[in-house]
């Protein structure tokens, strides 16, 4: 089977959806690039070129480049999607949600609860997230947290190429709005991710990997650090179970709650700030659920209580790293 | 614009309802019947029945807060909005929305809006839908001039205008924006010189004439329908009551409600010219009249006597699937 | 998983046990098996069980020998199916693995990582491979989900692997309808994995009981779900245990097998004889009392009955309660105060002699012990205590008295403080209002450890329990 990157793999998807359906669009800064421009459009095909030759192939009424409104781009999104689209629309990064948050948040999540059942929003709202390039505090965060908090959104957040096609095509295909959370450093990750289509399901999370004395559960990057670390640690007579959520709304708490009655410890790993974050989120499940079940407290493994700094030895220090993973585990191990 | 005999007795069977719709839940509300927070239409009937008298069901619409009129305009059920109001089963939004929430996706009514300003961009995307299918659709949206300040206002508009949307934003500017006067929270003062700006026509009309708002929305649709971009409608007018009911109205001076009862009221200023002109008598518009009311009357009694949602509503509908 | 060959393995029974011998088959190879038959005995070193047939079938390739301890988890025997072969028997019976519970294989670290078992999508997916370079799952639990082409939980699959769980009429209600652990369990009639071994105690339960040196496995949890809770740690005995056993000289010469019971009377009572020093303190009863009260009461009951042995339990409960001191133990570096009389009651069995507990004597009427008493008896008899049964208990009445004794000193139980015995209850001479006059009278002996239990200790307590015995209406205000 061949290898793609993540970011292959998600302009593959477009390609197909836009291919099978034609109320499918999608419209961003940039998803095209070059509008009005002398060099002509389609001059990048997005920034991280995540929608490079569908404005060739599907013409400016489907592929919409936009002006820097981020709320108009995304109320459009929402209208749209009431009036029977369904596009996929691009936020650039996601720290731009500040922007738009209205139209997800009391718009998009909302419409089909408060209109009684009587609509729906199939919107898909693409975003990148994500530090370790020195783009510093305006263009690295992670706010999945904040979007799963809201009922009525979906959020999923991809580990690796196969996932992230699969995820991206049940997103266009369902009939909720959902947040898509791209990690800007796994887009050149590659693995083995089939032509045809095919969905992932949202809700069922993934058990990378199988293990007896510990769970830990990690998101995005963090999966592929919580791998390495559990590689590591089996030298030392320590098993892990690692679990990639792959979405956190809905989010497979059943497979983490049976993971833990039979592991009884658990570790989270996640890019956020810790406050109000998806790991203090699992972390309240788990205790309320697993109580009888657990051997040593939770730990959570995230970054301080700061934005993310520029100097990349700042940044290094404020992400989650293997060793950090690594020492927690030892810890909830010898922890009575 | 020569309207049909028909065309003339059901826009003003449109305004009336709007009118006793509203003057009733004034009464309701007052007696503490009504749930919730009530913005109320009185006074701008011809605002909203002017502009959907153009349209036809299929075209689409958002609306603001102050929602009551052009749902009713835009052929939503009245005794199921009643209902949706009262907060109870069988409302229009199964009890789920509420006055700020209506909608009717069936007649292309996609819902009031809480949230000041957040229908413009909304509109402009159902736009592109309706241009996309090549329908010749266009998309209203309703604004006020508090909204007219709002970012995501001036975002829709210039991305209507760069994409050629089919949008008409109808700019229904009542002078007050909660309790701001709109002279002070325009900064230029001029919402159709900042429009215009924008790169769209502005069609101006006043408000309380039926006759002038139907004539400038219906070049907007022309325009619209041909493809040829979004517009603007500019609408002075007043609301009769405070921005919700419970509103004090200070901000009004000495008087100012009973001047514009008796002189910016479209009701009678419609029967005026339609008698004058000979086009409808007095008894055809009587008769209206009474029909409106006792309408009213049983769209009532039936929202009071309707049951509650049943408990289980509280969990429907978040998700198509979870 | 074949549907119509069912595994006959050791079973677990009890939260410490290893191992297990089946002491008795009561079916030979070929024989029809109905449900719920007894297909063997099992024991342990404290319990001895029937196996009961769960699988309806015949009896085959019996492999497990009377006698002969095997581990948790070995296959003694398998159960099969009208129509099934021998060949198959035999081919199921050399490729079966005993999974030994809690080991789960982790594969080779390798590069990339990705689904190690592929969520089911419905079967959309083509490749449920997902991404794996080199996966680092295992191998068996993708390649059991894949070909029995399974919408189930990762854990839930490896869960029923582990356990022999036959999931073809199995059906799923765990998260978008898949076969979850739960409904895993209700297949397999219990918890699994790790969760079938845990103690369940709160974090603050086992951290006071490290503290205090208390083993957790002998404590009865009063939480919901069993959970032991910090009361229940404050409150127990770290003891349990079987009775002590007079010691009966050998008879006849003959070899038998030691059985699981018998190991462990004889390992805890040279503990206890070489480890505790114990007195003795006597004292004779007058028992008329006793006696007239326990005829009015019965009298009272009709066809429910009171027996001697029934008052004295409440009895020597009730002096635990009024003299406290004596209810103690003796552990390493500290002395341990109980604040509950958890008697236990010895009772004669076929294969020795068994301590279930009555808990909280001092606070139970007579009816109460009296039923519980009974209750425990038959299931001691019939083979159906449970560790929760024989756990704990702060002293311990040893009654020969049925049997003509008159008198004797019993080994106390390690690690509790003392042990009561009482003989027969005989017409003796005896001073009766100052005369030479027949009474009847039962002698007592309470044998203490030394170390736990002082003489003036101990005869307060006997001084107690004589004014009970001899004003026996205190026993049923």
């Amino acid at each position: 089977m061949p290898e793609k990157s993540m970011r292959d793999a998600i302009n593959e998807c477009l390609h197909q959806e836009m291919e099978r359906d034609e109320n499918v669009i999608v419209l961003g800064e940039d998803v095209a690039g070059g509008m009005g421009s002398p060099g002509g459009p389609e001059a990048i095909g997005g920034v991280f070129s995540l929608t490079a030759g569908l404005f060739t192939k599907y013409g400016e009424q489907r592929v919409i480049d936009t002006p820097i409104s981020e709320s108009a781009i995304v109320g459009a999104a929402a209208g749209a999607a009431l009036a029977g689209l369904r596009p996929v629309a691009e936020i650039m990064f996601t720290d731009f949600m500040g922007l738009c948050l209205d139209p997800v948040y009391n718009q998009g999540a909302k419409f089909k609860y408060m209109f009684g059942g009587k609509a729906k929003t199939p919107m898909v709202i693409r975003t990148t997230m994500g530090a370790g390039m020195s783009a510093a505090a305006q263009h690295s965060q992670t706010n999945y947290a904040w979007l799963t908090s809201i009922p009525g959104v979906k959020c999923a957040v991809p580990s690796n190429a196969y996932d992230a096609k699969g995820l991206l095509t049940s997103a266009i295909r369902g009939e909720d709005p959902v947040m898509y959370f791209e990690h800007k450093m796994l887009y050149m990750a590659a693995c083995e991710v089939p032509d045809e289509s095919y969905t992932v399901p949202f809700g069922k999370g993934n058990l990378t990997r199988e293990g007896s004395d510990v769970t830990i559960v990690a998101f995005a990057r963090m999966v592929h650090l919580a791998n390495e670390a559990a590689d590591e640690l089996v030298a030392e007579g320590i098993s892990c179970e690692v679990i990639d959520p792959r979405t956190t709304s809905p989010l497979d708490e059943e497979l983490i709650l049976e993971s833990v009655q039979q592991t009884g410890r658990l570790v989270v790993v996640d890019e956020s700030n810790p406050r109000c974050s998806m790991a203090s989120d699992i972390a309240g499940i788990v205790a309320s659920q697993a109580f009888d079940y657990l051997d040593a407290p939770i730990k959570l493994v995230t970054p301080p209580h700061t934005p993310i700094p520029f100097a990349p030895n700042l940044e290094y220090a404020y992400l989650p790293s293997k060793d950090r993973i690594k020492q927690e585990v030892q810890q909830v191990m010898e922890a009575l | 614009m020569q309207l049909s005999r028909d065309e003339l007795l059901r826009a003003y069977r449109q305004m009336k309802i709007i009118r006793e719709f509203e003057e009733r839940l004034h009464i309701e509300i007052g007696r503490g019947e009504i749930p919730g927070f009530t913005h109320l239409y009185s006074g701008q009937e011809a605002c909203a029945v002017g502009v959907c008298e153009n349209l036809e069901i299929d075209d689409k619409m958002v609306s603001t807060h102050r929602g009551h009129g052009h749902c009713i305009a835009k052929g939503c059920d009245v005794k199921g909005m009643m209902k949706e109001i009262y907060g109870k089963d069988g409302g229009l939004c199964n009890g789920k929305g509420g006055s700020m929430h209506i909608a009717d996706l069936d007649q292309g009514m996609l819902g009031a809006n809480g949230i000041v300003g957040g229908g413009p961009p909304l509109a402009v995307g159902a736009a592109i839908a309706e241009r996309n299918r090549g329908t010749g659709r266009v998309a209203v949206s309703f604004g006020g001039d508090g909204s007219i300040n709002q970012g995501t206002v001036f975002e829709a508009m210039n991305l209507a205008v760069v994409l050629k949307a089919p949008v008409i934003f109808v700019i229904e500017n009542n002078h007050y924006s909660e309790h701001t006067h709109y002279s002070y929270a325009v900064g230029s003062g001029d919402i159709v010189g900042r429009t215009k700006a924008f790169g769209m026509p502005v069609f101006e009309a006043d408000g309380s004439d039926f006759f002038a708002v139907y004539d400038a929305m219906k070049e907007a649709v022309d325009r619209g329908r041909a493809g040829e971009g979004p517009s603007a409608l500019y609408l002075p007018i007043v609301r009769f009551y405070g921005h919700v009911e419970g509103d004090p109205q200070n901000y009004r001076g000495p008087d100012e409600t009973k001047k514009n009862r008796e002189t910016m009221d479209c009701l009678p200023k419609f029967r005026q010219r339609v008698t004058e002109a000979a086009l409808l008598t007095n008894e055809d518009l009587d008769k209206i009249d009474e029909e409106v009311l006792a309408l009213i009357d049983e769209a009532v009694a039936e929202a009071s006597a309707a049951p509650l949602p049943p408990m289980e509503m509280l969990y429907t509908d978040v998700y198509n699937e979870y | 998983m074949s549907k119509d060959i069912f595994p006959v393995v050791m079973p677990k029974l009890g939260m410490e046990m290893t191992e297990g011998q089946i002491t008795k088959w009561h079916f030979k190879e070929g024989d029809a098996l109905n449900l719920g038959a007894e297909l063997a005995d099992i024991e342990t070193d404290k319990l001895s069980i029937p196996y009961e047939v769960e699988f309806e079938g015949n009896l085959k390739s019996v492999i497990a020998e009377e006698g002969v301890t095997y581990p948790v988890g070995k296959l003694l025997a398998v159960i099969a199916a009208e129509g099934v072969t021998d060949d198959q028997v035999d081919e199921f019976v050399s490729s079966y693995k005993s999974v030994e519970p809690e080991e789960v294989e982790v594969a080779e670290a390798g590069g990339g990582y990705g689904s190690a078992v592929p969520s089911s999508s419905n079967g959309a997916a083509p490749a449920q491979t997902g991404p794996q370079a080199s996966s680092v799952s295992s191998d068996a639990v993708r390649t059991f989900i894949e070909e029995n082409n399974l919408n189930i939980s990762p854990i839930a699959a490896r869960l029923a692997i582990q356990a022999g769980v036959d999931l073809s009429s199995v059906s799923g209600t765990g998260r978008l309808g898949r076969i979850s652990v739960a409904n895993v369990e209700a297949a397999a009639g219990g918890p699994l994995g790790r969760k079938a071994n845990r103690v369940n105690a709160s974090p603050v339960a086992k951290r006071l009981a490290k503290q205090k040196g208390v083993d957790l496995d002998v404590i009865q949890g009063t939480g919901p779900n069993g959970r032991i809770l910090k009361r229940d740690v404050e409150g127990a005995s770290a003891g349990g245990g079987l009775a002590s056993v007079v010691q009966v000289g050998p008879a006849r010469y003959r070899t038998e097998p030691l059985s699981g019971m018998r190991k462990a009377i004889a390992r805890r009572l040279v503990q206890s004889k070489t480890e505790a020093p114990h007195h003795y303190l006597r004292i004779e009863l007058h028992m008329a009392e006793l006696m007239s009260l326990r005829e009015g009461i019965n009298k009272r009951l009709g066809d429910k009955k009171v027996s001697v042995n029934d008052l004295l339990v409440r009895a020597v409960g009730l002096a635990l309660r009024d003299v406290p001191e004596a209810n103690v133990q003796y552990a390493d570096d500290e002395m341990r105060f109980f604040n509950q009389a958890d008697v236990g009651v010895a009772v004669a069995v076929e294969s020795g002699l068994i301590t279930p507990i009555v808990k909280g004597a001092c606070k139970k009427s007579v009816l109460q012990i009296s039923g519980e008493i009974a209750a425990l008896a038959e299931k001691a008899r019939s083979g159906g205590l449970l560790p929760a049964d024989i756990e704990g208990g702060t002293i311990t009445l040893s009654n020969l008295g049925m049997f003509g004794i008159q008198g004797f000193d019993a080994v106390v139980n390690p690690p509790q403080g003392a042990i009561i015995a009482v003989g027969a209850v005989e017409e003796r001479p005896a001073n009766v209002n100052g005369l030479l006059d027949l009474a009847p009278m039962m002698h007592v002996t309470m044998s203490c450890d030394h170390r736990a239990i002082d003489g003036a200790v101990g005869a307060k307590y006997l001084a107690a329990f004589k004014d009970l015995i001899e004003n026996p209406v205190s026993l049923v205000i």
